[in-house]
């Protein structure tokens, strides 16, 4: 068990640091300017990858757990939409609102209303919140669309490529302003892990185990609301790590959560960076990571559920 | 008497309007044979609208698209007209009932949505498309233009004005080294490549697109990539959300030569679907090649192309 810990971690941290060297300008980039872009353009870029990935598989992980489902993904809660919306909103009509913060509040803004309309009826049971969140999703991206179709062509291509989700920009800035809220959100899913193995129960189960499900619920959903909505800040909408890792992980490691999220965090960062080399280095253009996560992650979903036999571990 | 003599010049005018009047055949930008009666009298302009002061086409046309009514620098220069059109929906998103209510025997439109094309084509409304690749195609619907609304004289007028500012611009630089420069577009990595009008005004001005090597228009590459190209001179879309100040500000750039000798630049918000687009080419080469483009060249060449803004 231990063997297989230590090369999962060396992988995983070697495929990151491999990244470092991998790029359009070649491994060492010439002519005297590897410091500028290897520490410059590359470093902040792996680093939000590798900060994104960990987020968004540990929160996929966590939500499949405590809603007993295999197929929500971090974005259930209306995040991607309500991001959508802040970007597309920045865009067209608050140009004096940076995007990134646009799409925080944007973010935040839905999961808040997708727990609130699951309350309308008392408790917010786990189909109340994924009906809810299938409900804010459309609706606010209802609103993206329309605003799109007012925006110019060359102003929508700017909300249409931040739907993609793309690292193409990332700065030390938005290192420092984004990781800190991923890190508070995976601490809390990390310092949380134990217990969801018991909220993955049903909630009379997990009531007569004294566990506060509402309660812990909600600590969840925030939690993953803060660290998804910064990766939305930072990125844009990236889909399939969220859903695909943790099931990846599942195979390797079981379905123990005091595992499954560690090796989340870990397995999230290493595939959405080497997506995000891939990404910048197959070609003479810059694709957004989200198309290339999209592409890889079907067929290796579908692999991953026929190794599975269909079952969810 | 008068009623007579006023009955015979209502006819005889008649008669020479419908002499004049005649079909003629455009081939589009989509390759589509079109058959015009000219000169037209009831225009759409969903693209190439800046067209319309310069070759004076206000009472000809009837409608615009929704973007011509937001754009700052298109406003300032329909002023009073602006108000008697109508808007009709965008290019991509045409709103039918709008347009058919105005009648129109003209549809000017671009190349990107055959779907919309083919509808208003359906519903009975000639439709042109127009979708200048670069120079040569801005003289080749200044033609097209000239021809359909009767505007023969003036559009070739217009065209020698704008070759004439080409040449005089040729003349001046063409001495000079070509000076690398890059052009961003709504992001800083989304830069032009080797089509379009852009690339083209570029190559006028005396610089080298370094986006040449990408065999589209506009291409989103690696901010790699533009440090490695090192251009001397930086231009940004005139829409676009971020300024000089942005690019001269960001550590990951701060390599670049434009960047350490500050030459980096916003171009006017001017399309470049327009006559003015040569204009651009010399505003470029004002910033390209300072010690040979002055602002009285500038003027001069400005006013070349404004006269007939004032005809």
């Amino acid at each position: 068990m231990n063997i297989k810990w230590f090369f999962f971690i060396f992988f995983c941290l070697g495929v990151i640091f491999l990244s470092f060297f991998i790029g359009p300008t070649g491994f060492i980039p010439p002519g005297g300017l590897g410091k500028a872009i290897i520490w410059e353009i590359r470093a902040p870029r792996v680093m939000l990858a590798a900060f994104c990935g960990a987020m968004l598989a540990a929160s996929g992980a966590s939500l499949q757990a405590i809603f007993r489902n295999p197929l929500v993904d971090p974005y259930l809660l209306g995040l991607s939409s309500g991001g959508a919306l802040g970007c597309a909103l920045s865009v067209a009509f608050f140009p004096w609102l940076p995007v990134p913060l646009a799409a925080f509040l944007g973010a935040s803004l839905a999961a808040f209303l997708t727990y609130s309309l699951a309350r309308l009826e008392g408790s917010a049971s786990r189909l109340a919140l994924i009906l809810s969140g299938v409900i804010v999703s459309a609706f606010l991206m209802a609103i993206v669309s329309l605003i799109k179709f007012l925006l110019d062509p060359h102003r929508m291509s700017e909300v249409v490529l931040w739907m993609m989700g793309s690292f193409a920009l990332a700065r030390w800035e938005t290192v420092k302003t984004t990781v800190p809220f991923m890190c508070v959100g995976a601490a809390v899913l990390v310092a949380l892990r134990h217990r969801l193995n018991v909220l993955s129960l049903s909630e009379e189960e997990a009531k007569s185990l004294g566990v506060s499900v509402g309660r812990e619920r909600v600590l969840i959903i925030s939690a993953v609301t803060l660290g998804v909505g910064a990766t939305v800040a930072a990125a844009g909408i990236i889909g399939w790590v969220g859903l695909m890792v943790p099931h990846l992980v599942r195979l390797s490691f079981g379905p123990e959560n005091e595992r499954v999220l560690p090796a989340s965090l870990l397995a999230g960062a290493a595939v959405l960076v080497a997506a995000d080399t891939l990404a910048r280095s197959v070609s003479s253009f810059d694709l957004p990571v989200g198309i290339l996560t999209a592409i890889l992650g079907v067929p290796f979903f579908v692999y991953l559920l026929r190794k599975a036999r269909g079952e969810w571990p | 008497m008068k009623k007579i003599f006023s009955l015979c010049l209502g006819l005889l005018l008649l008669a020479t309007g419908v002499a004049l009047a005649r079909n003629i055949q455009v081939t589009d930008a989509l390759g589509r044979k079109v058959t015009i009666k000219a000169p037209v009298e009831r225009a759409v302009f969903y693209i190439g609208y800046e067209f319309i002061p310069y070759l004076d086409l206000w009472e000809q046309t009837v409608g615009l698209s929704l973007w011509a009514f937001q754009e700052e620098e298109f406003r300032k220069l329909a002023g009073p007209h602006l108000k008697r059109l109508k808007p009709v929906g965008t290019a991509t998103h045409p709103n039918l009932e709008a347009l058919l209510a105005l009648k129109p025997d003209l549809v000017l439109t671009w190349t990107y949505q055959p779907r919309a094309v083919n509808t208003i084509s359906a519903l009975g409304v000639p439709v042109v498309t127009l979708a200048p690749e670069g120079l040569c195609d801005l003289f080749k619907t200044l033609d097209i233009l000239g021809r359909l609304f009767g505007k023969e004289k003036r559009a070739k007028a217009l065209e020698g004005a704008m070759k004439q500012v080409l040449k005089d611009l040729q003349d001046r630089i063409s001495s000079a080294q070509k000076v690398r420069a890059v052009f961003m577009w709504n992001r800083p990595t989304r830069v032009s490549g080797k089509k379009g009008v852009v690339p083209e005004l570029i190559r006028a001005a005396g610089g080298k697109n370094m986006g040449d090597e990408l065999s589209i228009a506009y291409a989103d590459v690696s901010l790699e990539h533009i440090v490695m190209w090192n251009p001397e001179v930086i231009f940004i879309w005139g829409n676009a959300r971020f300024g000089p100040e942005d690019i001269l500000k960001d550590t990951r750039l701060s390599r670049v030569e434009a960047v350490r000798t500050h030459r980096v630049y916003k171009l006017p918000s001017w399309s470049t679907w327009s006559p003015r687009a040569v204009l651009l080419a010399v505003w470029m080469a004002k910033r390209l090649h300072p010690d040979k483009i002055d602002q009285k060249f500038f003027t001069r060449e400005e006013d070349l192309i404004n006269q007939f803004l004032k005809q």
